[in-house]
């Protein structure tokens, strides 16, 4: 067993959940990264796992890896996401397998992998969980109906279990990024007329790096905010206050 | 149909993100069936899905482009699939960290696995479709970092540097037979694979790794997995009909300083 309280972090091997895993390195955490790719994380985390999020015997198999190797799981970060296909689509125009597999990853991850560590955070009466959801759970993004849709799910999911483990010790809130600048987001935010259009609509006047998202996260894995549950931390540069 | 792959069959290694997803897109957009091979099944799956999404004809297959077996096996399965092999990208590859001094063994196995010897198994296995069929072509993907030195990227450097080398000697043997080979030497473009590096070199800082290596670029600006997906494209393409044995460096003038 290992000293420091272990975090997982689901996508953990790029972008937001890598910063994550770096972060909470440095915060003293030992951190396991589960990823379909999660070698970039080796730096920083004791522990890198591959770990398809939609799997529900991948999820348990990663699960019981980590705790057994590291120790008991005190915080979980739900970070695994997709965005969907690029082009914008509207509800009609949206294929329903693209909807299906945003919904996999964006929710049911999510589902399955708070499913697999809640036990274990029940009997310990405490236990973080934090869900990267995005500004799109609160307000529609243009175009992104399925990403949007499945962003509110994440969002109330986290809530619902806020609710309901709250009395158990168990904390479990949401931070919701506007734009952030990732491996996922630069085919966009790399073409300068439409980075300037996005950049137009934050107050900030530019996009997120990870760290910042990182920093949101690491506020929530400390346990310092014990009042906090079922809260979702907008981290947007002012987008959604326009 | 048209496109300048119409009715052509690719195949791109690595292409569950990244160049090789791009790739893999702009290929299925020009009018070619696309075969995805990756080593994680459910990024194939995705990007696969993506592209059928949009209409295109498509296959994801779960590989390691280090073993032959899965190697041949792959190939087989996408000939069985399509009944041809016009085009191969070799995308699929691996970073390294550490300098000649600190490098472990491990990570260089691991770079000339995937990146050299990863090119010369599928580059094989395709080769024989394309001979049988009376051409094709077969792009590689090198790297700045074979050309150049770069710091602390030992493993990398000279696994990339294998695959151009390979590129030439490729390009003679096949050239009589009708199959063109080439070789893309892109600089830093901004994708998961290039993330710890960049935030490594930043000290832990990821916008100050991005801005370091942003000041080594005349043009003053990262690759994007696009710009080097249409240059795959103009060497898949017959636009390319005289290259054989090239190094087209795709670097916002890196090297050229």
């Amino acid at each position: 067993m290992t000293a420091g309280p272990v975090a997982v972090v689901t996508g953990g091997g790029s972008g937001i959940g890598l910063a994550t895993c770096e972060r909470l390195a440095k915060e003293g955490f030992t951190v396991a990264a589960l990823d379909l790719r999660p070698s970039g994380a080796a730096g920083f985390a004791a522990l890198t796992l591959v770990c398809d999020v939609t799997d529900e015997a991948d999820v348990s198999a990663a699960m019981a890896a980590v705790s057994d190797r590291l120790g008991e799981i005190d915080v979980l970060v739900n970070n695994a996401g997709i965005t969907g296909s690029r082009q914008a689509t509207r509800c009609h125009e949206t294929p329903i397998e693209d909807w299906d597999k945003v919904f996999a990853v964006n929710v049911r991850g999510p589902f399955l992998c708070s499913r697999a560590v809640l036990p274990r955070m029940i009997a310990r009466g405490s236990g973080h969980i934090i869900t990267i959801a995005s500004v799109a759970g609160l307000v529609a993004f243009p175009g992104r109906c399925a990403y949007t849709a499945s962003k509110g799910a994440a969002l109330m999911l986290t809530r619902s279990i806020a609710v309901d483990y709250a009395a158990a010790g168990i904390r479990a809130n949401v931070v919701c990024p506007g734009m952030v600048y990732t491996p996922m987001t630069s085919w966009r935010l790399d073409q300068p007329e439409l980075r300037a259009e996005v950049e137009s609509r934050i107050p900030v006047g530019r996009v997120a790096t990870p760290d910042e998202i990182a920093d949101a996260v690491a506020l929530l894995a400390s346990g310092r905010l014990t009042y906090m549950t079922g809260h979702p931390l907008v981290v947007d540069g002012g987008m959604s206050a326009l | 149909m048209t496109g300048k792959l119409a009715g052509r069959v690719a195949v791109v290694t690595g292409a569950g993100s990244g160049i090789g997803q791009a790739t893999a897109a702009l290929f299925a957009g020009e009018g070619a069936a696309v075969a995805i091979i990756d080593l994680v099944a459910p990024a194939a799956e995705q990007a696969a899905s993506q592209i059928a999404g949009a209409g295109g004809r498509t296959l994801a297959v779960a590989a390691d482009v280090t073993d032959a077996g899965q190697v041949d096996q792959a190939f087989q399965q996408i000939s069985g699939e399509f009944g041809r092999i016009d085009v191969l990208y070799n995308n699929a590859g691996v970073n390294s960290s550490g300098s000649v001094i600190d490098a472990t063994e491990e990570d260089w196995d691991r770079c000339f696995a995937v990146n050299a010897k990863g090119t010369f198994l599928c580059s094989r296995a395709a080769a024989r479709s394309m001979v049988a069929a009376g051409g094709g072509s077969i792009v590689n993907q090198g790297s700045v970092a074979a050309l150049v030195g770069i710091a602390n990227f030992a493993s990398y450097c000279a696994s990339k540097g294998a695959v151009v080398a390979l590129t030439r000697s490729m390009s003679v043997d096949l050239a009589p037979r009708g199959v063109r080979v080439n070789v893309i030497c892109p600089g830093t473009v901004y994708t998961p694979l290039m993330e710890p590096m960049l935030r490594a070199r930043g000290h832990g800082d990821l916008a100050a790794g991005l801005a370091l290596t942003t000041a080594k670029y005349p043009i003053g600006r990262l690759g994007t997995p696009d710009e080097i997906a249409a240059v795959a494209l103009f060497l898949a393409s017959d636009d390319s009909s005289f290259l054989t044995g090239s190094v087209i460096t795709a670097d916002g003038g890196m090297t050229s300083q």
